[in-house]
């Protein structure tokens, strides 16, 4: 699905600031990612690592406190952050639209199906509202809620979570963007429910040849749906590349201790490995890789930034230490802690 | 498999429970559902919470406990601890029988021997008290006999057997992140030296770096304190890593139950399949077939006719919405109720996760 032209939407050294009572906030610190037309892909990392301010960023959609310092958001060649809020307001939900966590609270309880529907689809694309309806209802049946027809008159209290995240879904993509961001869609779901919903956004954005920004800490997710992953981790992408290579041959040691704490289903009982230490807060991050103080590999040259290496065709690593990292692997396995920074 | 058809999970357990811990048999926990008129309120129907449910727990060891939500697990959980009263069945803790207490006493005896960690390490944390007075909560009320210095030492003491530090002790909840705040919840519970933990969703709510720690500490204490665990969560990959026997609910009722390995390798309720089926596995080479689950849960104060799951069931027939189908033994010690159970079913060939020797031969046939 690799796209040669300019990809549909590509971010560059984004820098968001949240600012509080207790200090500045840095929770995008230079973030670069790029998503191409009708690429799934797949935004990755712990709580706090800045996923969600990322989408925030994008659709500039940011708490008051919050403030995009410097960066560009391209989005088909328009940098969306010289855009005016006029135009913002075209770009969003005509362009690029987003579906949230919690499928409860995006949906207005004292408001029927369609009426939180049809508002969008009217105002967009001009149509009288009996014919936004039509289009309402032809979205829900897409979606598969059954009975569509009668259904768009409920409230959403009358519908269950899996059932509520589809209507979310059927709203967001009513106007056909070009770009869906699917902030953690299936968190708040069962099991059997989140396959029902990753069932549907899968197909609905090959029918459609959607682009995908789906953010998630779920990496069973992410292998499933996507094809590229940029995993994030204290505000920076440490690592970009396809799905497959994350999950094979991942180079960031952060990338490669997360997968190993996952419990697998298939590996005999142990222990799992962990991380040690917690995530750091972004007001007064650790200097030079965020990483560091956690990794086990950490060095002192790690106390600079490192530089975003591409090691393969569209395989980038921020690590300085990407390349010697086969090689202690195998040591540190042989003699427990070769090294201790 | 047994002949006999008067044979049931119930006569099992008798037979084979070695050193159970904790018995439950038959529990039924309904909650009522009333409609209010202007003078008065009547009950119309009942949510069937927990719908008869039986286990035992052995000494020691793990049994998890899956399912949706909405499936009674909690509730469960709640009633096992003896925060809700129920309607039929009985539980033993050993010998004592707990389903009621005849004195204050009886019931502390039995509370210091049943402690319980909660999902939410943010909302089951008092942000008012030092860590130290959380942790000693139970002390002052079980312990009587023990001077402040001492508690303060047993704190200290199990703050670093947790994974703390003793400085933490003088610190408030918000200064914790949510792993360190589950610890200093595991920490709660296990200061009266339990004999069994009832774990709701433990790790639900933490990072999957952090996740693994706790789990990795949960199996070291039971190892170190020989505790039992009733371990709830609906993630299977989290379950199947901790537990030794696994209990799979499904609206208030066990639909399989048997040792994590078989159960989970080669299940036999369709449910089970499903379940298995839905989770997303992290390794993009793995094409899963998935049997996707039509449909929600149904409302559990409606149960439809016959089997529960029938609705959804990939395999059901006439008889599945006529009869209930009771739990049934399948093989030795995998329990399930259907009618129609699977047989020499293989869950990672299913998914894909052990590749059959055909296919890998024609993946590469095809590429060369």
């Amino acid at each position: 699905m690799a796209q040669s032209g300019k990809p549909l939407l590509d971010v560059r050294n984004l820098y968001t600031y949240f600012f509080t009572e207790s200090g500045i906030v840095q929770a995008l610190d230079g973030v670069s990612f790029d998503i191409n037309v009708g690429e799934p892909v797949g935004i990755v990392g712990e709580s706090g690592c800045g996923k969600s301010v990322t989408a925030q960023s994008i659709l500039q959609i940011l708490p008051r406190n919050g403030k995009i310092i410097s960066g560009e958001v391209r989005f088909k060649g328009y940098d969306l952050l010289k855009f005016n809020e006029k135009q913002m307001n075209k770009v969003r939900g005509k362009y690029i639209s987003m579906i949230f966590q919690d499928p409860m609270t995006s949906l207005n309880p004292v408001m029927r199906i369609r009426d939180q529907m049809i508002d969008v689809i009217s105002l967009h694309r001009g149509v009288d509202e009996f014919e936004a309806t039509e289009i309402a209802i032809k979205m829900l049946e897409a979606v598969g809620i059954p009975e569509a027809e009668s259904r768009i008159y409920n409230y959403p209290h009358e519908f269950s979570g899996g059932m509520r995240q589809r209507i979310l879904i059927a709203r967001a993509l009513a106007l056909r963007p070009e770009l869906l961001i699917a902030d953690e869609p299936t968190t708040a779901l069962d099991v059997t429910i989140q396959a029902q919903v990753l069932d549907i956004i899968r197909n609905l954005q090959q029918k459609y040849n959607l682009g995908l920004m789906l953010i998630t800490h779920n990496l069973g997710v992410v292998a499933e749906t996507t094809k590229r992953v940029h995993v994030f981790y204290g505000g920076r992408v440490v690592e970009s590349a396809d799905t497959r290579t994350i999950f094979k041959k991942p180079h960031h040691p952060y990338t490669r201790a997360l997968l190993e704490s996952i419990p697998s289903f298939i590996q005999q009982k142990g222990r799992l490995a962990t991380i040690p230490g917690v995530v750091p807060r972004l007001i007064n991050p650790p200097k030079g890789c965020r990483f560091h103080p956690r990794c086990k590999y950490a060095t002192e040259i790690c106390k600079t930034r490192p530089p975003v290496v591409e090691i393969e065709k569209g395989h980038l690593v921020a690590c300085h230490h990407y390349d010697k990292l086969e090689q202690w692997e195998n040591a540190y396995e042989k003699y427990e802690k070769p090294h201790k920074s | 498999m047994s002949g006999d058809q008067e044979y049931t999970y119930l006569d099992y357990l008798e037979e084979h429970s070695e050193e159970p811990l904790l018995r439950v048999r038959e529990l039924k926990k309904w909650y009522p559902v009333t409609e209010n008129t202007v003078l008065f309120s009547r009950v119309i129907g009942h949510v069937k919470a927990v719908d008869g449910v039986s286990f035992d727990i052995p000494k020691g060891k793990t049994l998890g406990l899956v399912g949706e939500s909405g499936c009674g697990k909690s509730t469960l959980a709640r009633t096992i601890v003896r925060l809700e009263k129920f309607q039929s069945g009985s539980l033993y803790l050993e010998d004592q029988d707990i389903s009621s207490f005849s004195s204050r006493k009886e019931e502390l005896a039995f509370r210091k021997r049943v402690q319980m960690v909660f999902q939410d390490p943010y909302a089951s944390l008092n942000p008012r008290r030092l860590v130290l007075d959380i942790i000693k909560e139970p002390l002052d009320i079980h312990r009587k006999d023990l001077s402040r210095e001492e508690k303060r030492k047993m704190v200290i003491e199990l703050l670093r057997t947790v994974g703390l530090e003793a400085y933490h002790a003088l610190r408030y909840p918000h200064e914790f992140s949510g792993g360190q705040r589950q610890r200093i919840g595991i920490a709660r519970a296990l200061i009266l030296q339990p004999d069994l933990i009832i774990l709701d969703e433990p790790v639900s709510a933490l990072d999957v770096s952090v996740q693994a720690s706790i789990l990795n500490l949960l199996q070291d204490l039971q190892e170190q304190f020989g505790l039992a665990y009733l371990f709830i969560a609906h993630d299977l990959s989290v379950v199947k890593h901790i537990s030794d026997m696994v209990a799979i609910m499904y609206l208030g009722k066990i639909m399989e139950i048997g040792p994590t390995e078989e159960v989970f390798n080669h299940p036999t309720h369709p449910y089970t399949v499903s379940l298995l089926s839905a989770i997303p596995i992290p390794d993009p080479d793995i094409e899963k077939a998935r049997i996707i689950l039509q449909g929600d849960v149904p409302s559990p104060i409606n149960l439809p006719p016959g089997c529960r799951f029938s609705p959804r069931c990939y395999k059901a027939q006439d008889i599945c919405f006529k009869e209930e189908p009771e739990l049934k033994e399948v093989r030795p010690g995998v329990w399930s109720a259907c009618h129609f159970p699977e047989e020499g079913f293989e869950v990672l060939k299913f998914i894909g996760l052990e590749k059959d020797t055909t296919k890998t031969k024609t993946k590469k046939k095809a590429k060369s």
